[in-house]
């Protein structure tokens, strides 16, 4: 069976009177007669609930943001936000993450991710980093620099082996690695088991 | 084998949604188990309490004048979905209606006493997944209370949920959905509804409803072979009714199941309320068709053929007082298949130019498309269609037809329909024959069609209608396709909406509109936090009725753009004359009735 297709609020430029105009458009869309219509609702109420909750967090970022000036590469507001970007598993939205960073980094507050304009693929890694990053202990957290987590978090979900990322941390606290030597190190820890 | 795991944790919540109200679902369902119980058939002494306890945030539904429940109903009360009880005449469908009363309690927690005609207490605590009998009393959960002491039922729900309980504890609305249900046995038996939500006993009055200006009532009438209507009472009043009591209330076991909304303009509609009561044999068929909310019943055979003769009955009473004879539009059962045909009908219906945007799938070819379309014959078949799409074994065809005669001279005509498998098999092959008087329109009661499984073969069916005139000339000749127990393939031609879409218009030029004008590709784009939109969907308790209402408000933001581009086309042409105005604005608030009347998903 194919799977369905999710989505979000996406912002369009769209013709109207001649003009062009910038809006937030569903992706849910209800075609008559599809047989799929009902579906297309229920998918329509989804992402408006999605876009509700994306709201609500991005005022919970913006009052962080206040209390972190210089927050780029700040890795306690990297990890603060990553909290607030915990709402996605909470709500069931895990599967629609991708999306939803797009519409909060790239669509409505790029600013509180980063402060070059990315494209729309590329301004989701700074939310995906963030919401790993919330998943960590916070004494973890302050254990090792932005840019060390940030290689860290590259290998998908390494964190959930308690061992190994205990390795990686004391590597990265010994051996003050980063870039390329310290991905190198995370292979070498990975392959020792 | 081995018994299937089940889980009820949410099945409050999602018999809850089935509810278009729950405050008015509590006491129909709280009555019904209630009134079926009562010692006497016709309640001597029957009473149903209402006790709202502040201290506690607790609810009571306490009956007097019942048996009380003994060992085996005891048993069916606690078990789940006790399906035997749906054979049986007067008791409960489906034993969930106590679900509704789990989910009012925040902790789904509801206390249940009972005393049988010996005597004999009952106790029972519990939530939607267990319950205990043995090991607790009424004093472990209320100190100081006083257990029931008369024979009947005493049911506590525990702790109120906090956004249920305003809504609930508002007594007039209580008191009035009391009144709207249970009008017939509090006027005719003197059954005794008592609502205490603030220390004062209120007593549920008959409903007051405006003088009679008019009245009809339809002697008893045999259904098919199903049962008789004991009484079809129909009423016309000075003023408008209530909201609530609008309508034809439609009776079994003494309680209204739902109010059909009688067709016709506003400014009639609004002041004719009715009612319609069954022999034994029918109330037992449509019982077995009920809803299990009490809310409605579903589109099998026996409420099809009751609901045709009630709609056709008032059609008649509404004829006979409007002051002109009024167009009726009704369109088929199915709401996602009316939905798209309430938009795209109206298009080809009176202007067929308007629908060149998109092509469905085996759609004409382009060079089709943009066909002058001819004028419709003065004598025709104005309306030809049947109730939906697809039909299944139990349901029934329901043929809407209506012929016109746009001539100033009385026609004789003789109309023929037939309907058949596409192997040929005749299903229905009727003739009438008309006199049809100039510039008239007339409809025509062709009757329901039934389909049964061991007689009927499943697959593609065709409707025709012939009209012939004097010298058994064609005049006309309409027909449509349905599809019995199987999937119909998607819509063909050409449509005039295809894809509804939607966008935020706050803070952008967009704010103030509704919606968009359609574009060539059929593609309307809705304004989804236009504040009525917004106040629709707020509006909603349940998912399920948002998603109705969601529809709705598609459909008639389509109904509007297309009324729109209608108006707009016929002044292009230099048609458009007061008349014309008049024609669309009937038919756009037909649709618009139609829309709103359309059975919840």
């Amino acid at each position: 069976m194919a799977k369905k297709k999710r989505g979000i609020l996406r912002r369009e430029k769209i013709v109207v009177g001649g003009e062009e105009i910038e809006v937030d458009t569903f992706d849910a869309k209800v075609v008559l007669g599809s047989g799929e219509e009902l579906e297309s609702i229920e998918e329509l109420l989804i992402e408006e609930e999605i876009e509700k909750s994306i709201q609500a967090a991005l005022k919970e970022i913006e009052t962080i943001a206040t209390k972190y000036p210089g927050k780029e590469k700040d890795i306690r507001y990297c990890y603060q936000v990553g909290k607030v970007l915990q709402f996605v598993d909470n709500k069931g939205f895990t599967d629609r993450r991708g999306l939803i960073w797009r519409r909060m980094a790239f669509d409505l507050r790029p600013k509180l991710f980063t402060q070059k304009r990315n494209n729309p693929e590329e301004s989701k890694r700074y939310p995906e980093f963030m919401y790993h990053l919330g998943k960590q202990s916070e004494k973890n957290v302050a254990r090792v620099s932005f840019d060390q987590w940030y290689e860290i978090l590259k290998f998908r979900e390494i964190y959930k082996d308690k061992k190994l990322l205990e390795r990686i941390l004391t590597v990265c606290e010994e051996e003050n690695l980063s870039g390329i030597g310290l991905r190198g190190r995370i292979k070498e820890l990975r392959k020792k088991g | 084998m081995k018994k299937r795991e089940v889980k009820l944790g949410l099945a409050d919540e999602n018999i809850a949604d089935q509810y278009p109200n729950l405050c008015a679902g509590l006491q129909k369902d709280a009555g019904q188990n209630s009134w079926d119980v009562r010692t006497t058939r016709k309640g001597k002494d029957w009473r149903l309490v209402f006790n709202y306890f502040p201290q506690l945030n607790s609810l009571t539904m306490e009956d007097f004048g019942t048996l009380g429940m003994n060992a085996k109903r005891w048993k069916e009360y606690q078990s789940l979905w006790d399906t035997t009880k749906a054979e049986e005449a007067t008791l409960g469908a489906r034993g969930q209606g106590k679900f509704v009363f789990h989910y009012f309690a925040q902790d789904k927690l509801v206390l249940t006493e009972s005393i049988d005609d010996e005597e004999n207490y009952r106790f029972s605590f519990g939530t939607t997944e267990e319950y205990d009998d043995e090991n607790k009393r009424l004093e472990d959960f209320i100190p100081n209370q006083k257990p029931l002491d008369h024979q009947g039922t005493r049911i506590w729900i525990m702790n109120l949920k906090q956004e249920l309980r305003s809504e609930l504890l508002d007594y007039k609305a209580f008191i009035n959905y009391i009144a709207a249900t249970w009008w017939e046995i509090i006027r005719n038996r003197n059954a005794t509804f008592i609502v205490n939500f603030d220390g004062t006993d209120r007593q549920v009055a008959p409903p007051e409803l405006p003088p009679t200006e008019r009245e009809k009532v339809f002697p008893n009438e045999k259904i098919s072979d199903l049962g008789r209507v004991n009484k079809l009472v129909l009423r016309y009043c000075e003023n408008e009714v209530p909201e609530l009591f609008r309508g034809i209330a439609v009776q079994r076991g003494g309680m209204v199941i739902l109010r059909l909304p009688v067709s016709a303009v506003e400014t009639i509609k609004n002041r004719i309320y009715g009612y319609c009561t069954f022999d034994e044999d029918l109330e037992l068929e449509l019982k077995k068709v009920e809803l299990p909310n009490h809310f409605g019943f579903r589109d099998k055979r026996a409420w099809n053929h009751t609901k045709e003769y009630i709609k056709r009955r008032a059609e008649e009473f509404v004829q006979e007082i409007s002051p002109t004879k009024k167009r009726e539009v009704s369109l088929p059962q199915d709401l996602v298949e009316r939905a798209v045909r309430v938009v795209n009908e109206l298009v080809m219906e009176y202007a067929p130019e308007l629908a060149t945007g998109a092509t469905r799938p085996g759609g004409q070819p382009e060079k089709a498309k943009h066909r002058p379309s001819k004028p419709p014959p003065p004598i025709r078949i104005d309306i030809f269609r049947g109730n939906a799409r697809k039909l299944e074994y139990d349901e029934s065809l329901i043929t809407e037809c209506e012929l016109v005669n746009d001539t100033d001279n009385t026609t004789k005509l003789q109309l023929k329909v037939e309907v058949s498998h596409e192997e040929g098999d005749l299903k229905l092959n009727i003739s009438y024959s008309i006199v049809l008087d100039s510039n008239k329109r007339q409809r025509i009661n062709i009757p329901l069609v039934d389909f049964q499984e061991s007689v009927d073969k499943p697959g593609e069916y065709r409707a025709t209608a012939v009209l012939e005139g004097e010298a058994a000339t064609e005049l006309q000749r309409r027909s449509f396709t349905f599809y019995l127990h199987e999937e119909p393939p998607p819509p063909r031609g050409r449509v005039f909406l295809t894809t509804m879409a939607f966008t935020y218009g706050k803070g952008t030029p967009l704010e103030r509109k509704k919606h968009l004008p359609v574009t060539e590709k059929g593609l309307l784009r809705i304004i989804f936090d236009h504040p009525d939109f917004v106040h629709i969907r707020e509006l909603t308790s349940s998912k399920k009725a948002r998603m109705h209402e969601i529809f709705l408000y598609m459909i008639k933001c389509g109904v509007d753009e297309a009324v729109q581009k209608l108006l707009e086309f016929k002044y292009n042409e230099g048609q458009l004359d007061t008349d014309v105005i008049r024609v669309i604005k009937d038919k756009y608030d037909a649709m618009y009735y139609d829309a709103v009347l359309t059975p919840a998903m």
